[in-house]
């Protein structure tokens, strides 16, 4: 046996493994924080984080809670009012892109794909945590995933 | 694979040390898979047979070696590769087609080149897949593959 070639393949081995547990950390950690921020309850964040706002969609959930604190403080309680919810276990693809659509998430459509990917989700889980963890993969911007959330439910 | 080797030559020591490192490349791969709960999908659960595919060829040439069955460790093995190339691919592209979910493109990426889009997916620059990681299947299946090389049961 080639004594180069067996070395060689241990080589490659060892640095093939050290890549492949390498992972997305970076990515999580950056999904998480970005997730975390409560762009909901108050408008504060979307100052922090302009240019994350404005790249999310000048029509995304997060701009509404923003107007509506400004403009009267009720609003604020019910940061969604009006949103459809559809059943994020049964629904077709196209309506879960149509609620999204509906509630002013950008790439609707993309994100749909996404919530319809990782089904099923648990009958029991109303915070559906599960579903929150697939989309922070994907770094989202600040209340996106919130925002889709709030439009979907898995009560059967 | 002890009965078929020679035993006490370094030919054999360096045998049986690459089918170790095979088995340890798809072990750890396996754990890699299951703490990403890889098998949501249809795709995610290719590696899985991969696996599989790699587990029968390591068996094959460590515990029944002989002409026809190293043949087929080698076929099984080249599928794993195979698996391993195309998981590659899959991940790249699982990365460009969410490219736009991710906060810091949401409002560019449609605009981007085809070819800027596909160097960030490759790159690590965007998406949640880890890139070269499916290459630990064919990692698995090239220390298969070299501890065949020469195998004393094909004969000089």
């Amino acid at each position: 046996m080639n004594v180069r070639l067996v070395a060689a393949s241990a080589g490659l081995a060892s640095l093939l493994l050290l890549a492949g547990c390498g992972d997305d950390d970076g990515t999580a950690a950056t999904a998480a924080a970005a997730t975390a921020t409560p762009v909901t309850s108050s408008g504060e964040a979307t100052a922090t984080r302009p240019a994350a706002t404005a790249a999310a969609s000048p029509t995304s959930a997060a701009t509404p809670p923003a107007a509506s604190a400004s403009s009267s403080p009720p609003a604020a309680a019910s940061p969604t009012p009006a949103v459809r919810k559809v059943n994020a276990n049964t629904a077709t693809e196209a309506e879960v892109a149509a609620a999204l659509q509906a509630a002013g998430v950008s790439n609707a459509a993309r994100w749909a794909k996404e919530v319809v990917e990782y089904r099923p989700y648990p009958a029991n889980d109303p915070t559906m945590a599960k579903l929150r963890g697939e989309l922070a993969k994907y770094n989202p911007g600040p209340g996106v995933v919130e925002a889709i959330v709030a439009t979907l439910t898995v009560a059967p | 694979m002890t009965a078929a080797s020679p035993a006490g030559t370094n030919e054999g020591l360096l045998r049986r040390i690459l089918l170790a490192l095979a088995a340890l490349s798809i072990v750890v791969t396996a754990v890699e898979l299951a703490t990403d709960r890889h098998w949501e999908t249809f795709v995610q659960r290719i590696p899985w047979f991969a696996l599989l595919a790699a587990t029968a060829a390591l068996l094959l040439v460590a515990v029944q070696p002989g002409p026809g069955s190293i043949r087929i460790a080698r076929l099984l093995a080249a599928v794993t590769a195979a698996a391993g190339i195309v998981g590659v691919y899959k991940h790249v592209e699982a990365n460009r087609d969410t490219g736009a979910l991710d906060f810091r493109y949401s409002a560019t990426w449609d605009s981007m080149s085809a070819t800027s889009q596909w160097w960030k997916a490759a790159s690590g620059g965007v998406g949640p897949s880890p890139v070269l990681a499916p290459l630990a299947l064919a990692n698995s299946a090239a220390l298969v593959i070299a501890a065949t090389l020469r195998h004393p049961v094909l004969g000089s």
